[in-house]
């Protein structure tokens, strides 16, 4: 049995309408698990049915090996960090950071130890006897992580910590916090929408959409091999060209788009594509490419027209037009001559390949 | 650059209709003659001291302390409660508690007056003080839930999660860490509270019999046989005691931001 594990749980704030249907997640032992989504995705309340503030109305919740379905959330030894700190702002930051262990009943001794012990893994030695309001915000946020894990949870959970913080801070934050985890090997779920705090801190994402587990892999195999449009969209595949399916290779597809040909990945998911079928090619738009001229009857390039450019410095995003379609680029440094014919190359690797359903058939052109 | 001048006319007008008939009371209570005349003849604070001198008003500033501290603390204690599952929770119904809540605020104070007068006075025979008590107690009620609920309205939820996370039971955690953070809310609640109660004239009509009376209908009983300046000189107190203890929470809790 994995270290965390939710079993088919229903759970939810009115009892029809459940967020989580039949939800069911393993997390292993030591693991940085992040829960990935846009919000209402049901992300905030698996993390509230892990910490017992919602209890799951059917299923089971399990942690180390015990049952905490019933468990109330002050009988659960789970720590939690809240985007808003959550710190009591009449209490310095000692007493912040003891009050999990007063309530434990730890001598008086132990206390002062466990609480310098935490402070000085956050690096907020000589701050003890500040209140909160007197903090800055990245020190407001160590002082949660300390208090959370001055108790020595059995579990860490975190709801989108550090989206409160400016982008530097969160920066250092992020390094700090992996830092924390594979020091104290400490299980810790993480609640996020942000794709690159995700990425970057995990061993493992669960990208989540209405109550459902959309994919659960290595973030690497989250970013480059989305395994459902909705992956794909959320990692950043914003581009999707309309096409028709010609014929299928193996692994590899060929599609018709404006009468050219473009190979790509078949369909993730393992579903099946037949010759004909309207398809759409999912890809980013660092992966579009200018190609000179000649490019034309290269594999997998498209004559474009640029409509705008907009210079940032390290990179331009370019709007372009191929027939009725539109598409977007970002390319490196500044805009490549747009006198002329332009023709842009992507990748067969770069691309996913989607079925166009009903509701996409109108695509997007916002 | 020129100040606009019509402005500035407007807001000293509207000053004027706000404070002036404080003024005129506070002005006319130093007269030296026994009527009630604006401007006044002469100078005296005789009626000061006569405040003082007439015992019924002394009974009734205790029958209004009291009953007015008593309801207070009643309605306060059983404000924070309500207040506190209606700023926490979402429930069935609870559109129509919060109506229930605020209802005495909406209804006319004469029609509540009435009714406990009914209730309390002619079904149950309750004596008058006890009935002014309970009768307050009511008609502060909707007050102190709704500056109580203000004040956990601006207080994080997640900090109660946090004390519960930590091993406080949600009862420990509210005692522990909500309380000291809306005790300037709950001190707020009870100020305006107390001084409703002890401006109430409308239910304590009713609710005051034979003997028992509270300040304000002393007051107005005082002023059907004599017009002179003594009601000027208790109103000048109750106005410089409101605004001095107003002022004093003001500047020790913020109070203003809860009401």
């Amino acid at each position: 049995m994995a270290y965390v594990e939710l079993q088919s749980v229903t759970a939810g704030y009115v009892a029809h309408d459940p967020v989580l249907r039949d939800f069911s997640l393993r997390v292993e032992r030591g693991e940085l698990l992040s829960l990935l989504g846009p919000s209402g995705c049901g992300k905030t309340t698996t993390l509230r049915t892990i910490a017992g503030f919602l209890l799951a109305q059917e299923g089971r919740v399990v942690v180390n090996g015990r049952d905490y379905t019933r468990l109330p959330p002050n009988k659960r030894n789970i720590g939690i960090v809240f985007q808003t700190y959550a710190l009591f702002p009449h209490l310095s930051v000692f007493d912040n950071v003891a009050y999990g262990l007063r309530r434990r009943r730890v001598s008086r001794q132990e206390i002062s130890t466990r609480v310098a012990g935490a402070l000085e893994l956050v690096s907020l030695t000589g701050l003890e006897e500040r209140l909160p309001a007197h903090l800055s915000g990245g020190q407001r946020q160590r002082v949660a992580l300390a208090r959370a894990i001055v108790i020595e949870p059995d579990l860490l959970l975190l709801d989108e910590p550090l989206s409160n913080l400016d982008a530097k801070l969160r920066d250092e934050m992020r390094g700090e916090l992996a830092r924390l985890q594979k020091q104290l090997g400490i299980t810790m779920i993480y609640v996020t929408h942000d794709q690159v705090e995700a990425l970057s801190l995990s061993s493992r994402i669960v990208v989540m959409n209405q109550g459902v587990i959309e994919q659960s892999d290595t973030p690497q195999a989250i970013f480059e091999r989305p395994a459902t449009p909705f992956v794909a969209h959320f990692m950043g595949f914003d581009n999707a060209l309309s096409g028709t399916c010609r014929e299928i290779l193996g692994d590899r597809a060929v599609v018709e788009v404006s009468g050219h040909r473009f190979e790509c990945r078949a369909l993730p998911g393992g579903k099946e594509l037949s010759a004909g079928e309207a398809v759409r090619l999912l890809f980013r738009p660092v992966d579009v490419r200018f190609v000179g001229a000649d490019g034309a009857d290269r594999l997998n390039t498209l004559p474009v027209r640029m409509e705008f450019s907009n210079y940032q410095g390290t990179s331009t995003l370019c709007g372009l037009v191929s027939g009725d379609q539109r598409l977007t680029a970002v390319v490196d440094g500044a805009v490549p001559p747009a006198d002329g014919d332009l023709h842009v190359q992507i990748e067969p690797g770069a691309i996913l390949l989607d079925t166009v359903t009903y509701e996409s058939v109108g695509g997007k052109d916002g | 650059m020129r100040r606009p001048l019509l402005p500035a006319v407007i807001l000293a007008l509207v000053f004027l209709f706000l404070i002036g008939p404080f003024l005129v009371i506070v002005v006319s209570s130093f007269s030296g003659t026994a009527s009630m005349s604006f401007p006044p003849e002469g100078f005296s604070g005789r009626w000061y001291a006569k405040v003082f001198g007439i015992e019924m008003f002394r009974t009734t500033f205790m029958v209004s302390l009291k009953a007015g501290l008593a309801a207070t603390v009643t309605a306060l204690v059983l404000g924070i409660p309500v207040a506190y599952v209606i700023t926490r929770h979402t429930f069935r119904g609870k559109g129509v508690v919060e109506l229930f809540f605020a209802s005495p605020a909406i209804v006319p104070g004469l029609v509540i007056g009435f009714a406990l007068l009914r209730f309390f006075v002619y079904l149950s025979g309750l004596p008058v003080i006890t009935g002014l008590y309970l009768g307050h107690t009511a008609i502060l009620f909707p007050y102190t839930v709704r500056v109580v609920s203000a004040s956990l309205r601006n207080f994080d939820p997640a900090v109660e999660e946090a004390a519960v996370s930590l091993g406080s039971t949600r009862l420990h955690g509210f005692f522990a860490v909500v309380f000291p953070n809306i005790r300037s809310g709950i001190a707020a609640a009870f100020i305006l509270a107390f001084i409703t109660s002890f401006n109430n004239v409308p239910i304590s009509l009713f609710l005051t019999g034979p003997g028992v009376a509270t300040l304000p209908i002393q007051m107005l009983i005082y002023m059907e046989y004599y017009f002179d300046p003594t009601i000027s000189a208790l109103s000048s107190i109750i106005i410089v005691l409101t605004v001095v203890i107003v002022q004093a929470a003001e500047r020790l809790l913020g109070i203003t931001r809860y009401m």
